[in-house]
Formats: structure tokens, sequence, C-alpha cells
């Protein structure tokens, strides 16, 4: 493991946490500072009398610190990566005193119990509590949801009687259906709705964009009216699509598993009303499977696992199910490993021939993936672009990183990793030899 | 797409008023539409099952639209190495992010002696911030490499690191702006002098008075006697604020005529004295306004505020144009002595003010040191500081220190540090230690505590104590009390510039590859 302290400020769970974290890079206010090659740990001078304890497990990196506070990771765990960073000679090696000692132990011992949990689960298919209650449940649900996609598509033939041009009259329309798609619990909807609000009279064609998503949203509504009448892994898609949740347990217990070096191609981090939300990118080595970790985080930015982009993870992906089986959960903690070299050069009609292969194979899928080779990134009179075989591809990109990638990138091709929503690329990774850009965290 | 926008226009309007008619695609997608809107479902559902079937067509055959030209020609091959060492590259992405200016000057400036350059990534950062400081410019600009020149040449905000060795855009001199006529006076005249005095003289009567002493200002750099005429006419110019400008300039002429007619006039002001059995020197101001002074901008009546009464304002206009050397030269007297002479005469306040806006003109060592050792009178304020700029280095940190020694109440000591660092001088690693240890040593009184400017001017102070000093500097700051709690922020801000410059040097001395 060896983050710079640009890296590390990344895992700070806010501005505030990282500022702060900054402020105690001072080795005098660390009466101890010891490592091997498994962790690092060290006493930081609090305003209590007792030091407080921090280590880092190296192979996370994972934290743990005994002052009160209720961020993760706190500012003592990110200031102590920062000293091993910038003042790597203030460490000595030592004997791993019992505190951190004990913690190892104990988080190789959860990391087994929970593949245990997970293999007993595999066997014995879990045992339901209460077969009718369940059953009820289940029915008033799909009741609340048929009436909800039912009104749904009611107001979508009152649009079109009315006619589009109308739309723009009803801003607000799109947040309170959304609301009462969330009531109706189908979270996926309510996604989709605000989207598509945000698009109409954006741009001269939004009448077709919006006329293309009200469609779509019908297709979705009909197809889930038959949904037993589908494949099994197109109703898992559609499910995902609609928002209604897989138990964890279950896609630890039954989805399909795959060991492997992953890489991290890249990460993004949204906000919307204080839930923060995290899609992690990982190509595997041998594989060469693609994967998406989807976490969630309410209130701050913190996600219990950190991955650092570019760096290589072995573990075992357990997939959700699906026609083109993208999401997955990581079975068991990773272990670093050296990361592949760089992900393979991929030139812009593959990456379409690939994308193609991934909407035939779940339309509902956003964002997608897209690994492109051959794109130069520049600046053209409508905005930022990839242009690759004489083909502009726009950027959904600031213009602070827009011209981070042109100046690394030189006027010559760049492989760029991004997450595509349909119109355009929002770019996560750069590589160049090696790792050579990531977006950086939107800052909270 | 096409499709999809026919079926859009159609609906605009609603159904109820004009029912579209759907889209008769050909190929699989036909059928597919036609399988899809049978004649008895409702019109409704038939527009929107086609434009989702539609809709999920074109997002899997998506193809990006062609480029509307070609792309702009490739940067070309760097002749600088740029820097990869991976310490060396997170430390300059921390010290252009985060700064103090001074250390992003010495980081930018060391890479330029390794002959390499900025790593492409950090060429954006680099650009914005010289662009908004352009003290920075002067280091910056060797070290960008082609890639920065190639990147600057894509964004108009950083087209000032194009202009270095291009000639000067003349028609700017025409079409720009009073600034932009002033920057390209200003490097004409370091290139070009010649014509650029007779580019000013030319249209010069025509321009309007702001514009006039805009440019006029930019004369202040490489004068010379050739400008002399030029400036000697404008002493007639419409515009008082012209006339003085031109005044103040040749002023700094020693040899030009109008010092040699001030001369003149001070000489007349002096005279010999008989006190007991020595001659001494007399000084009495002027007693009326003579007629031909108006032609040389000095002025008869003073401003409401001024302190020094009618003949003393005289005195001291004609005074303030003479150079310090004419003093010693027309007397005979040094520095010293003539500042305990002008002290037993009326006139003092007069003449001493109009020697210190000479030795604002020109640094005179024995003269700031004269000044300092005397002292002033009363109820003049005098900046010690623009003397101690004076002296040679050695003797301008014993003055720092004095006032150091003389404790917060005379001057706080985080004001005393920024006055310090103003001029980014080489300090000496004595002086550097002495400075630490009383900074150290006084963090836990209230004065400290409450020196807010303290907390900017030490992080810069460290950007200048010399290499040799980092190790040092780094140790002995007290951490974990509670009475210094408040000055961690700080502390942690200097380790981490110590650290920062310990790295660039490292790299100075060639013990990194870039």
């Amino acid at each position: 493991m060896h983050l710079t302290p640009a890296e590390i400020l990344q895992l700070a769970p806010d501005e505030s946490s990282a500022k702060a974290a900054k402020s105690l890079v001072i080795p005098a206010k660390w009466p101890r500072l010891e490592s091997d090659d498994a962790a690092i740990w060290g006493e930081c001078q609090g305003s209590g009398a007792k030091p407080y304890q921090v280590q880092v497990d190296k192979s996370g990196p994972a934290f743990r610190c005994t002052c009160p506070s209720r961020k993760f990771p706190c500012k003592h765990g990110l200031a102590l990566l920062l000293l091993l960073a910038q003042n790597g000679g203030s460490f000595s090696r030592a004997a791993q005193p019992a505190w951190v000692s004990e913690w190892l132990a104990s988080r190789r011992q959860r990391a087994e119990r929970q593949e245990h949990k997970q293999a007993a689960a595999a066997e014995g298919a879990a045992a339901v509590p209460d077969p009718q209650a369940a059953a009820r449940r289940e029915a008033a649900r799909a009741q609340r949801m048929g009436d909800g996609l039912a009104e749904l598509e009611r107001w979508f033939a009152d649009r079109l009687r009315l006619g589009l041009a109308r739309l723009p009259e009803q801003p607000g329309v799109w947040d309170e259906l959304a609301t009462r798609m969330v009531d109706a619990q189908l979270p996926g909807l309510a996604w989709r709705l605000r989207r598509l609000g945000s698009r109409v009279g954006r741009g001269e064609d939004w009448p077709p964009r919006v006329l293309a998503g009200l469609g779509q949203l019908h297709l979705l509504i009909e197809a889930f009216r038959r949904l037993e009448s589908l494949p099994a892994q197109v109703q898992a898609d559609l499910r995902a699509a609609l928002g209604l949740t897989v138990e964890r347990e279950a896609v630890l217990a039954a989805g399909e598993r795959l060991a492997d070096d992953w890489l991290v191609l890249g990460q993004a981090i949204e906000e919307e009303d204080r839930l923060w939300l995290r899609r992690v990118w990982l190509q595997g080595r041998a594989s060469g499977r693609r994967a998406m970790l989807l976490d969630y985080a309410h209130g701050t930015r913190r996600f219990e696992q950190a991955y650092v982009t570019g760096a290589g993870l072995a573990m075992t992906l357990a997939f959700f199910p699906g026609n083109g089986p993208l999401r997955a959960l990581a079975a068991g903690e990773g272990r670093a490993v050296a990361p592949a070299p760089l992900p393979p050069a991929v030139t812009l009609d593959e990456a379409l021939d690939a994308l193609s292969r991934a909407v035939a194979a779940n339309p509902w899928q956003s964002p997608q993936p897209l690994l492109l080779g051959d794109g130069v990134p520049r600046r053209d009179p409508l905005g930022w672009c990839l242009q690759a075989a004489r083909r502009c591809l726009r950027l959904r990109v600031g213009d602070e990183p827009a011209w981070q990638l042109l100046a690394l990138a030189g006027g010559v091709p760049l492989t760029v990793f991004g997450e595509w929503d349909g119109e355009a690329l929002r770019p996560l990774t750069a590589w160049q030899g090696g790792l050579a850009w990531s977006a950086e965290a939107e800052a909270p | 797409m096409k499709l999809l926008q026919d079926l859009a226009a159609q609906v605009l309007l609603g159904t109820e008023r004009r029912p579209p008619s759907l889209p008769a695609a050909g190929g699989s997608l036909g059928e597919l539409l036609a399988a899809a809107c049978p004649p008895d479902a409702d019109l409704e559902t038939r527009i929107l099952r086609s434009a989702g079937a539609m809709a999920v067509w074109a997002d899997a055959g998506f193809v990006p639209p062609a480029a509307a030209d070609e792309l702009p020609a490739p940067c070309p091959p760097q002749t600088l190495r740029p820097v990869t060492h991976p310490a060396l590259f997170a430390a300059l992405e921390r010290i252009l992010a985060e700064g103090p200016d001074p250390l992003r000057f010495e980081a930018l400036q060391i890479i330029g002696t390794r002959a390499a350059c900025l790593p492409p990534r950090l060429l954006p950062a680099a650009l914005s911030l010289a662009g908004r400081t352009p003290a920075l410019r002067l280091a910056l600009l060797p070290v960008l490499g082609e890639r920065g020149r190639w990147l600057a040449a894509l964004n108009p905000e950083w087209g000032y690191a194009l202009g270095g060795g291009d000639a000067p855009d003349m028609d700017l001199w025409d079409h720009g702006t009073v600034e932009q006529r002033k920057t390209l006076l200003a490097r004409l005249r370091a290139s070009d002098p010649d014509r650029a005095r007779r580019l000013l003289q030319e249209g010069f009567p025509q321009l309007d008075a702001r514009e006039r002493a805009g440019l006029l200002e930019a004369c202040a750099s490489g004068l010379d006697p050739a400008d002399e005429d030029f400036l000697e006419a404008l002493l007639a110019d419409r515009s008082k604020e012209v006339r003085q400008l031109a005044a103040g300039l040749l002023s700094r002429l020693p040899q030009s005529r109008y010092v040699a007619r001030m001369g003149t006039r001070m000489a007349a002001c002096l005279g010999q004295e008989r006190k007991f059995l020595r001659t001494v020197l007399a000084l009495e101001a002027p007693a009326a306004f003579a007629h031909d002074w108006k032609a040389d901008a000095l002025e008869e009546t003073r401003a409401k505020s001024e302190r020094l009464g009618e003949r003393a304002w005289w005195l001291y206009q004609i005074a303030r144009a003479l150079p310090l050397s004419w003093w010693p030269a027309h007397t005979g007297m040094a520095p010293e002595a003539l500042l305990r002479w002008v002290q037993g005469t009326d006139w003092s306040e007069a003449l001493l003010r109009a020697w210190l806006e000479a030795l604002g003109r020109g640094p005179e060592a024995a003269w700031a040191a004269a000044f300092l050792a005397q002292g002033f009178p009363q109820g003049m304020t005098v900046d010690v500081f623009a003397l101690f700029v004076c002296l040679p280095p050695p003797e301008r940190e014993r003055e720092w220190l004095r006032l150091l020694d003389a404790g917060p109440g005379r001057i706080a000591r985080g004001e005393l540090l920024a006055r310090i660092v103003q001029d980014a001088p080489v300090l000496s690693e004595s002086f550097a230690r002495r400075v630490l240890q009383e900074i150290r040593g006084s963090l836990a009184t209230d004065a400290a505590k409450w020196d807010y400017t303290l907390r900017k001017a030490l992080p810069e102070f460290v950007c200048l104590i010399p290499p040799s000093c980092l190790d040092e500097a780094a140790q002995g700051w007290p951490a974990g009390r509670p009475d210094t709690e408040y000055f961690n922020d700080t502390l942690a801000r200097v380790l981490a510039i110590l650290e920062h410059r310990k790295t660039l040097h490292r790299f100075a001395a060639e013990g990194t590859p870039p």
C-alpha cells in the first residue's frame, strides 16, 4: 500500500475531516509512531490525559481509533497515513503491541465468520420465518405497486392527449410523481422520473428525448404487468430497474460467484438529499468481467469499505441476478495485490459494440461503463468531448478536470474510463502507461 | 432518432387536436413496431410503445455524431524532462494547491534550475494560478515545457504564457486598452527603447489626460537621459497629474537640467553663518514663491492637511527633487553630520521628509544607517522598514532583531515577520534560528495567542529560511499542551512547508531524479 497525500484525503468522510487531519500532521503530537508489514499504529495526544490509540490495517486500508469521533475514518487515522506519506522517517519498525495484534486478529476472525455464514446460507436455503405473513406482505406490496403503475400509465396517456408542449408549464409535477412512486415502493421509477423531468425544456431537442423516456417507462410498466411470463433473468433486471431490493444475503448465498484479481477502474460518488451513493467499477484481470459495487451512505460520505482507484484487489464477487450481470457484492474482504498495469485498449467501435450488447441484454441499466482507448480529449464549439475515428463523444465534466485531461493527452489518444448515461460520458479515470488521472469525488 | 423526432413533433400539441400517424420503419424495426402496436390497442399506448422501442433501439445503436472539424495539432515532443518522481510530484501538487506564494515560486524555480518541467497534470492549476498572480510567471514560464505552451494556446485566459519570446503585438498600440498599451510600452522600452520613445511622443498630445498619465507611468522602467527632452516638455502639459509625474521622473535623472535648476534653488537657501568661532551651514526657506517655479511643477499653495508651513512647503518641494548625493557634494558634509545639522535648524521636518522621499527613490545605505542612528523628531511618522531595506543584509538583520528583542509591545511578532517577508530577502542561518527560537518560546503567551498575523506570516517566513536550517526548524515546537492548542493548524502548515522544501532541495541537489 503506497498512497499519496491526495489519495489519502480522498478517503476522508468530509471536507472538515480532511482539514482536521492535515492539522494533525505534527510528529511531535505523536509520542508513538510504529509500523510493520501488516499495519501502522501510533498514539496521538488528544485533549484528554490518555493518548488515542490509532491503527491502520494496510490491507484495507481499514481504520481503528479509540477517539470518540463518529466520523469514519476519523482525523487521527487519516493523519497517521498522511504522516507515513510525508514523514515516513518518523515511524520505527516494531513488534505489534497487544492492542494492534488483537484488532488484526479480530478482523481476520470476523472475515472468516462471514464466509462461514455465507457458506452455510448457500447450503441450506434461508428458512422463511412465517410463510403466511410474508405472503400477506407481498400481496399488499404488489397491490400498492400495481396502483402506482396504473396511475403513472394514465398520467402518460393524458400528457399525450394534451400535448408535450404543455410539459414545461408544470416543472414541479415530476417531483410529485416521483414522491408518489416512492410511496408505491417503486424507488427505481422515482429516480427515472426525476431524470426525465430535468430534461424537459432543456436544449432544442428535448421533445423527442422526453418522448423516448416516457416510452421506455411505459415499456417498463407493461413488462412488469406480465412479469411472470418473462425469463427469470429479465425478471431480475426489471425488478432492479423498478428499485425492488434483493436481499444481500440472498445474493451472497445464491448469486454467481467469481474470484479474480480486480482492478478498481474508477469510482463515482453522488449526493442527493444527504444520501450519498457510490459506484465502484471493477474489472477482473483473468476473467475480463466488469462489475459494479453500489453503496449508499446516509448523512455523511462514509462508506464502510474504502477503495483506491487504480489499486488491485484479490477477492470473490457475488453478482446480482440479471441478463447482463454488472452489480455485485464483495464476498469477504479483498486482499491488496499489484494492480493490473493498464486496462486493454479499446477502440471507439469496439466500445460501441460492447455498449450495444449491454443495452440489448439489459436496456434498463444506467449508467453503463465505457472504456475507450483511442479518444483524444478536446474542446469544440459545443464543449468538451473525446474525438475518435472522426466522431465526437460528449463529455460530462467540469472545466478544471477537463483541462487536466487535455494536458495529459497533449492532443493524442488517452485511455479513458467513465460512465455513459445515454447522452454523454462522465470520465472517472484516465490511463497513460499507468493510472494518470482520476476524477475527484465531488466536494461535499 | 429521426423517427422519434417526427413522432415527437406530431404529439407536441396533443393527440386530441391532431392524431399522429405512427412511424413507418422498414426492416426488423418495422416488424417489431408492427408487432408491438396492433391496430386494436388505443392510440396513446401505440405511441408510447413505438417511442419506447425506438428509444431502446437508438440507445443500443448509438453512434456519436461526426466531428465538425479536424483535431488541433498535437503537442510537439517535450524538450525538457517532466517531473515524475512520486514524492516530488505529490509535493508539487500540494504546493500549487496550498501555497503560500513564496513556496510556489521557489518550487517552480528549482524545477527550472534542474532543466525539468512541470508534469502535464499540474499544468492547468499552475497556469490558472499564475494568471491570477503575475509574480509567479517569471518562475513558471521556463518550466511549462512544450506541453504547457501547447495547452496555454488552447485557453485565451492563459495567453500571457505565450507572449514571452514573440514580437510585441503592435495592433494593441492602436486598439488596446490603456492597461494593454502600458504593458506594451513597458515591454518595448526594455527591448527597443528608441522606438518606444518615438511611439509615445508621436500621438501623445492627442491622448486624454488619464491615458497620458497612465502611459507616462510606464516610463519609470528603464529611465534614461534620452528621455529628458520629452519629459522636460511635459512640465508644460495641460494636466497637473502629468506635470507632476514628469517632474518626479526628471528628479530620478541626476544629470537633468531639472535637477540642476532645483540645485540652484536649494543652494540659494543655504548660506554660511558664524557661530562663536566656527563657520556653520545656515538654512533659510524661500521667502516668496518665485515666478518661474510654477513651470517646474512646484506648487504655491499647500493642501489643507499639510503639516508644514507655507515657506517650509516650498523648501520641501525643492529639496525632494534633489538626489541625496547632491548634499554631501554641495556641503562637504557626511550624511550623519547633515542629519545632526538639520535637527538644529528651524526647517528640519521639511528636509527630513524630502530626504526620506529621495531615499525611497534610490537606496543609500549610509543615509539609511544615519537616519536609524539619529532617530526622528517627535510627531514624524517614519516607516523604519523602508530604511532597513537600504541596508546591507547583516545590518538589516541586526535591526530586525533589535525590534524582535524590544518585544511585542513595540511591534507584534506577526507584524514584524510579515514586514520581513515582504521583500523576500535572503536570510542568514543565525538570523532564522534566532527568530524561530523566539517564536517557539513565546507561543504560550497571550500576546502570541491574539497575534493573528503570525498565523499567516510564520508559514511565509519559513519559506525563506536557508535550506541548511530546514531539519532544525522542524524541531522543538510545543505540542500537546492546551495553551498552544490554538497554534496546531499553523504548526502543521509550517511543518508541511518545511517537509516540502526538504523534498525540493533534495531534488535541487540532484539527489532525486525528476
